[in-house]
């Protein structure tokens, strides 16, 4: 018998709980469906409409070249050949002082109209004893030198985390301006990290035009994602080493939040009877076992997850009478959309919050991080708040006797967008 | 409610098997999506997950083979529930609890190391039948010792001892694949 089965199955279970998550999962189920029905839809309609536009503008002759042009923005037309340079780390890079061995894993770049970016994985490895403050972790920050030129600032936060003496460093973004970014020439990237500064120097190299790199860039919705495959060799072990570039769609002008979205919702190579996972991955590299990835199976990505940081916004709520409604005029703006607070009611002693919510993706999941009487700020979840559903339609909260107001505070959105994507590496 | 009844059902009519699936097995998928989350994830948050191991279910339901609808959700509950927990530990320092860093800890790194190698089926038929109650509800469910120890009518020493001899066999046994 397999493990799973010597699990109990008379485990204390609310039946509200039940009926709740049944509903749950039919509306999610309908939703789906009605989503993909009108994505369809939308996008054959928003298809005949735009060629038909271009033939009377331009004439029958240009349509080719722009409807191909265009057709690369189009949510489920993605395109399979990346016009833009890809960079990635010559070679892996280690260095290290007292306190730490610090490794640059990967370096990449992602490309707007008006300007690149780097992205940087790292990984510190903190030395016997040296125990790192936690709090100034949080706040590091890094830079780029280039002869006589800085790119980035104390703005170019880091982001990752910390766990048993390594410290994971997954979100550092330096922007450059366009077309400076430059191969085979040394950079060096300082990082400042619990009040230490560390130089590492790094080459670039163009990922299109090493032969042993393969790039595929797909678009849906507004997302794009760049694929880069390439073999890599990591504590003695090779593996087939995939980076995944994300970024928002130029057409839309939606940027994704910075840092680097997480990506690992589902990442794995397929083939008609198996399915590789990776091994492991370092931020959004993913390192899988080369013995079980064979030529023409198809890397799939299912799901992006995403959290934004939004400037911090307070909001009041003046707490109705029970069974009286209060109008709210409360919009809280964030990159991929917004909540329109409209009204608030008070029932069974509890605040609600009736919301609306636009999105400019196709959302399955938003979470926003809301706290009440501004405490509790950085906690990830608040058990106060009730979301009624995913798409945060509603809230509520415990009205306390002494409340004739709240002010709730929100500084983050999570969400997770229903985009799939699948890369097919020839 | 059998398996295979459960799974004609889903596979003929679709909602009516998912609802019959969410009737014999949310309160374990629901427990599996606790154990891991109750200290980073509001309830919504785990009933999302729920849902979505269900969604997963439903979307499989030509490829499940027969029996395995169990293993099936045990087993997407359990990835995606610790899926989430990386995703939303990744920006905070977590804080490091006493049973990381014990045989507990150890044995379920070992699990996840090894969960797709069918090494691991072996490895795990040395162990007794009571050992094999103890890793499943330490793994899946994440019970601490007290709470085995009281569902299992045993001692929390006993409970911990047989976690910690599963671990050294378990090793032993998967020595060379992880």
């Amino acid at each position: 018998m397999e493990l799973y089965e010597y699990l109990p199955e008379n485990l204390e279970f609310d039946e509200n709980t039940l009926n709740e998550l049944k509903a749950l999962t039919v509306n999610k189920l309908k939703r789906t469906k009605r989503k993909n029905t009108v994505k369809r839809l939308i996008t054959i309609a928003a298809s005949f409409v735009l060629v038909i536009a271009l033939m009377w503008a331009v004439g029958f002759e240009n349509v080719a070249a722009a409807a191909q042009r265009l057709f690369s923005f189009i949510p489920g037309f993605g395109i399979t050949e990346s016009e833009e340079n890809i960079y990635i780390l010559k070679e892996t890079v280690t260095t290290e002082n007292e306190k730490a061995k610090v490794t640059l894993y990967h370096a990449s770049s992602v490309g707007y109209f008006d300007a690149e970016s780097l992205y940087f994985h790292l990984v510190i490895n903190y030395k016997d004893g040296y125990e790192p403050n936690s709090q100034k972790l949080m706040s590091g920050h890094g830079k780029i030198y280039y002869k006589d030129k800085v790119y980035g600032n104390e703005y170019s936060n880091i982001r990752g985390s910390y766990y048993n003496s390594v410290y994971q460093i997954t979100g550092l973004r330096v922007d450059f301006p366009h077309n400076e970014i430059m191969v085979d020439e040394e950079y060096i990237l300082e990082i400042t990290v619990d009040e230490t500064t560390v130089s590492i120097p790094f080459v670039l190299q163009d990922a299109n035009r090493n032969e042993n790199i393969e790039v595929v860039t797909q678009t849906s919705g507004s997302i794009s994602v760049t694929a880069v495959k390439y073999r890599e060799i990591l504590e003695q072990e090779e593996y087939i080493a995939v980076d995944l570039q994300l970024k928002g769609d130029n057409n839309t002008g939606y940027k994704l939040p910075d840092p680097l979205p997480y990506v690992n919702t589902g990442v794995y190579f397929e083939s008609e009877n198996k399915k590789v996972v990776p091994k492991k991955n370092i931020g959004s590299t993913y390192y899988f076992d080369p013995r079980q990835v064979l030529e023409g199976d198809i890397l799939k990505l299912s799901g992006i997850y995403c959290f934004e940081n939004i400037e911090e916004t307070s909001f009041t709520v003046k707490v109705p009478e029970e069974g009286e409604r209060e109008k709210l005029k409360v919009e809280i703006p964030f990159n991929l959309g917004k909540f329109i607070l409209k009204e608030a009611y008070a029932s069974g002693g509890k605040l609600f919050i009736v919301v609306e919510s636009e999105f400019y993706a196709d959302i399955i999941h938003v979470n926003p991080r809301i706290t009440r009487d501004a405490k509790d700020i950085v906690s990830p979840m608040n058990r106060d708040l009730n979301f009624t559903d995913s798409n945060f339609n509603e809230m509520s909260v415990n009205i306390k006797e002494t409340d004739s107001e709240i002010i709730f505070n929100i500084n983050s959105v999570h969400y997770t967008m229903n985009e799939t994507f699948e890369f097919n590496f020839n | 409610m059998s398996d295979d009844l459960m799974l004609k059902a889903l596979q003929k009519k679709p909602e009516e098997g998912l609802r019959m699936a969410m009737d014999k097995y949310a309160r374990l998928v629901y427990h599996i999506a606790l154990g891991k989350l109750r200290d980073v994830c509001s309830k919504e948050d785990i009933e999302e997950l729920v849902s979505d191991v269900f969604l997963a279910l439903f979307e499989n339901r030509n490829k499940i083979k027969s029996g395995k609808i169990k293993a099936f959700l045990c087993s997407v509950a359990l990835n995606k529930s610790v899926d989430l927990f990386r995703r939303i530990t990744f920006s905070q320092t977590v804080e490091l609890k006493e049973d990381i860093l014990s045989y507990d800890g150890m044995v379920e790194e070992m699990f996840f190391k090894a969960q797709d190698k069918k090494e691991l089926k072996a490895a795990l038929s040395q162990l007794d039948e009571l050992d094999k109650s103890i890793l499943a509800r330490k793994i899946y469910l994440r019970q601490t010792s007290k709470q085995i120890a009281q569902a299992l009518n045993l001692s929390d020493d006993a409970v911990r001892k047989r976690i910690s001899r599963s671990y050294e066999k378990l090793r032993e046994n998967l020595s060379g694949v992880i």
